[in-house]
C-alpha cells in the first residue's frame, strides 16, 4: 500500500515540531533541577551521574575527590614523640585559618564541610602572635593547593550542570546511542 | 622520596586531573577526550616549566649577586 507523499510530509513536519518542543521542554526550573545542582555541589560527579552520564560522572568524581583527599593526606603532621598533644589530623581545610582558600575548597561541598567541622579548628588562639610552629607538615602548601584546585574544578562541573544546554542535550539523546564515556 | 621528585610528581598529578576534568566537560568522544587532555596537559606542563626557568634565570641574574 503506497502512502500519500503529502501525508508523509505533514507527518515528518509534525514529528520535527514535536521533537523541537520536547527539547525546549527538557529544561525547566524544577525540583529535579535543584536536587541535581545541590547534589552536584555536595558530591563531585553526582550531577553528571544523575543526568545519565554515568561513566563520566564516576571518573570526574573519583578524580576530584581523589585530588581533595590526597591533599588532605598531605596535610597530616608527622608523628613526633616530643609533642605532648598528637595532632594527627589534616590541617589543609580550615575556614578560620585560611578563609580565602576555604572559598575555593568549599566547591567540594560535603567533603570540605565535613573536614572543616571535624578538623578545622585553629591550633592556636591567635595565629599571628604565636611562634612559628615547626611541627607543621612540610607539604601543607601543596595540600592547600590540591584541596583548592579540586574545589575550583567542582565549581566548573557545577557550572556545566547549571547550564540549560546540558539538560537539553542530555534529554534529547537516546540512551543506546551514547558512547561508553557519555 | 626527595622533595623535588615529590613536588614534580604532585605537580604532574594536579596538571593531569585539571586537564582531564576540563576536557571531559568540553568534549564527548573518548578519543577526543584523550587527545584534548594530552594536549592540555602538555601545554600546561611546558608553560609552567618555561615560567619556572624564567624565574630561575631572573633569580640567578638579580638576586644571587646580592647574597
Amino acid at each position: 500500500m503506497s502512502r500519500n507523499p503529502m501525508q508523509q510530509g505533514h507527518r515528518s513536519q509534525r514529528h520535527r515540531e514535536t521533537a523541537t518542543t520536547a527539547r525546549q521542554r527538557a529544561f525547566a526550573l524544577s525540583g529535579e533541577y535543584l536536587f541535581t545542582v545541590v547534589s552536584a555541589w555536595l558530591i563531585p560527579g553526582v550531577g553528571h551521574f544523575l543526568l545519565g552520564y554515568r561513566v563520566r560522572g564516576l571518573i570526574l568524581g573519583v578524580s576530584i575527590l581523589g585530588l581533595f583527599w590526597v591533599g588532605q593526606a598531605l596535610a597530616v603532621p608527622l608523628q613526633n614523640p616530643s609533642l605532648q598533644d598528637q595532632r594527627r589530623y589534616p590541617l589543609a581545610v580550615s575556614r578560620e585559618v585560611n578563609p580565602v582558600f576555604f572559598a575555593c575548597q568549599v566547591g567540594n561541598g560535603l567533603s570540605t564541610l565535613l573536614a572543616n567541622h571535624r578538623w578545622g579548628r585553629p591550633l592556636y588562639p591567635n595565629q599571628n602572635r604565636d611562634n612559628i610552629d615547626r611541627e607543621l607538615p612540610r607539604s601543607l602548601n601543596l595540600a592547600i593547593l590540591f584541596t583548592s584546585v579540586s574545589g575550583l574544578l567542582n565549581y566548573l562541573l557545577l557550572l556545566h550542570i547549571l547550564d540549560p544546554r546540558t539538560w537539553t542535550q542530555a534529554k534529547a539523546e537516546d540512551e543506546p546511542l551514547r558512547g561508553p564515556l557519555q | 622520596m626527595q622533595p623535588l621528585p615529590t613536588y614534580l610528581f604532585y605537580f604532574l598529578l594536579a596538571c593531569f586531573v585539571v586537564a582531564l576534568t576540563t576536557s571531559m566537560i568540553r568534549v564527548r568522544d573518548p578519543k577526543k577526550i584523550l587527545a584534548e587532555s594530552s594536549r592540555f596537559f602538555v601545554t600546561v606542563v611546558v608553560c609552567l616549566v618555561l615560567f619556572g626557568v624564567l624565574v630561575t634565570v631572573l633569580e640567578w641574574l638579580f638576586v644571587r649577586p646580592l647574597i
